[in-house]
């Protein structure tokens, strides 16, 4: 029987990741990209950042040039979804009704912005970001000094701010948590993070229940729980993703908030992998299960993917880590932040440039790293090994994170 | 102008670049294996290391700080390392020489 070759489905970072992997390690049957969107696979983060405000163009976020599928024989199929997986035939179904046989399938469908179910959201000039079409439409919305609400202040949300307010618009976040970045940074870092938006002139509202969006056709203001309204030109609603799972669900895979796939990206199905922003997986230095939305992490699965398919050793796991860029202030965040754990300063904030360790017991466990990249390299190299350090030497900013000093033997 | 990319295996590929681009786009736009650029060229993942010939380690000059903390997570990692998306390709590096390491192959 003739290798039926490997479909993706999804043709974002991971889609893209394991394409383009596939073919440089050689594989010899047919490789199929198949993606939803107008566009050859592209990189999202530089959308709430440089896209914005104009300084990068939208040709320089493709990861790699449209002409190079063709080079690799990577059939490209955009403008297309895929309407079912039928597992047992190993097969799937495209919108115009066309069959293509597989004999691995990857996954790799990404998740969109979380609905907000209030009034006013079909109202125009109210838009979520995720892809090159919504920048687009946000950047032509946006009338000169105009006024920008933006419901929810995670990265993507505070991003844009940053990008906008940097434009002279008027902006305003409002979030219903009690501080920013609420859901994946620590405390200390939020505190920052908002003192320097309102230093550049970002009105942030924390506990703020948004339950309405005025206006006749377009939008005109943002009202709350208590009776409170800003009023806005534009609205950008930013709450988080949900994983895009239904195809696998439908197909009959598990899973629980993202695809559930093992420590090689498999799906509960054998020859069905998945990768990227819509899957669950146990981590397997953290061991706990995590479903995260980052480039490293969808990178990452995707040349699993690609060595269990090609028979290659897997390649070692990372700590997770991941980076939002803010006005001059990069963050860098290695292992992932929990509320349980000890939190250390290391560096003076005011300075603008500081680290925050999160520690069990004697063991760095994740880390926040502002305008400070050495803490950010040598922490992830220490969160990856746990070893157990001295909680005096590791904030000490004068020794370096790695390699601490040697702990003397307790007797 | 142009750059040369050089294979582990000691394959070369010569492509033409635009002046103001950086290494790294020079790699991507002409689909060269080897710089991966998975954080699209940010200064942030480092799977775009390369090693300068060493004829050309003046004209390319330092790496930032931010650009050698992430170096220091290479394994790899040589006096002559850089970050590709870190190289802006000025016109006196017309003809630079650019080595890609054996890991940011698959
Ligand atoms: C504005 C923004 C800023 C970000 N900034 C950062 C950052 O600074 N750092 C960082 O690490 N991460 C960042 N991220 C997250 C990062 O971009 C994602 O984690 C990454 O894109 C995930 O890649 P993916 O391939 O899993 O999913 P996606 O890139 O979402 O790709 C999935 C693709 O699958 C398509 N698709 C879905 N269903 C189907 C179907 N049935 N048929 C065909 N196609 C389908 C979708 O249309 C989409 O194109 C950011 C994300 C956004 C939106």
């Amino acid at each position: 029987m003739s290798d039926a070759g490997v479909v993706i489905v999804g043709a974002g970072l991971a889609g893209a990741t394991v394409a383009t992997g596939l073919a440089q390690a050689g594989y010899s049957g047919t490789i199929t990209l198949i993606g939803e969107e107008a566009y050859a696979p592209y990189q999202r983060p530089p959308l709430s950042k440089g896209v914005i405000n104009g300084e990068i163009g939208v040709d320089a976020l493709l990861v790699k040039p449209e002409s190079y599928y063709a080079q690799k024989q990577i059939q490209l199929i955009k403008g297309c979804r895929v309407q079912s997986i039928q597992a047992e035939e190993c097969r799937v179904r495209l919108d115009d009704g066309e069959q293509l046989s597989y004999s691995s399938l990857v996954l790799s469908t990404g998740s969109r912005p979380r609905d907000l179910p209030i009034k006013g959201v079909g109202l125009k000039h109210v838009f979520s970001l995720r892809g090159i079409d919504d920048a687009q439409a946000i950047k032509d919305a946006l009338p000169e000094k105009g006024r920008l609400v933006i419901i929810g202040a995670g990265y993507v949300g505070l991003e844009l701010a940053a990008s906008c307010v940097k434009q002279g618009l008027d902006v305003t976040v409002l979030e219903r948590a009690s501080r920013v970045m609420e859901r994946s940074a620590s405390p200390q870092v939020s505190e920052y993070y908002q003192s320097m938006h309102e230093a550049a002139g970002v009105k942030v509202v924390c506990n703020v229940n948004v339950s309405a969006l005025q206006g006749e056709h377009q939008v005109m203001a943002v009202e709350a729980e208590d009776g409170l309204t800003w009023p806005a030109d534009v609205v950008v609603i930013g709450i988080g993703a949900v994983a895009n799972t239904e195809l696998a669900q439908k197909a009959g895979l598990k899973c629980d908030d993202g695809i559930v796939i093992d420590d090689q990206c498999r799906s509960s199905h054998a020859n069905i992998f998945a990768a990227g922003d819509c899957t669950r997986q146990i981590h397997a230095l953290l061991q706990t299960s995590l479903r995260l939305e980052s480039v490293q992490n969808a990178t990452a699965q995707a040349r699993m993917i690609v060595a269990q398919i090609m028979n290659k050793p897997a390649p070692r796991s990372e700590v997770p880590w991941f980076w939002s860029d803010q006005f001059d202030i990069r963050l860098q965040i290695a292992g992932i932040v929990r509320p349980d754990y000890t939190s250390m300063l290391r560096g003076d904030p005011s300075s603008g440039s500081f680290s925050v360790l999160h520690m069990m017991g004697d063991r760095l466990q994740a880390l926040e790293a502002i305008n400070s990249p050495m803490d950010f390299t040598l922490g992830k190299r220490l969160i990856g090994e746990q070893i157990p350090v001295n909680t005096d030497s590791i904030i000490d900013e004068s020794i370096p994170l790695y390699p601490q000093p040697v702990m003397p033997k307790s007797g | 102008m142009q750059i040369t990319f050089l294979s582990f295996d000691g394959t070369s590929y010569t492509v033409d670049a635009d002046e103001g681009m950086t290494a790294m786009e020079a790699a991507i736009n002409n689909g060269i294996d080897g710089i991966e650029g998975d954080c699209g060229g940010n200064c942030n993942c480092a799977t775009c290391h390369v090693f300068v010939d060493p004829k050309w380690s003046q004209q390319v000059g330092e790496a930032s700080p931010m650009e050698e903390a992430l170096l220091a997570s290479r394994s790899d990692l040589a006096e002559n390392s850089r970050l590709a998306c870190q190289i802006n390709l000025v016109p006196e590096l017309d003809g630079l020489v650019l080595q890609m390491p054996e890991s940011q192959f698959i």
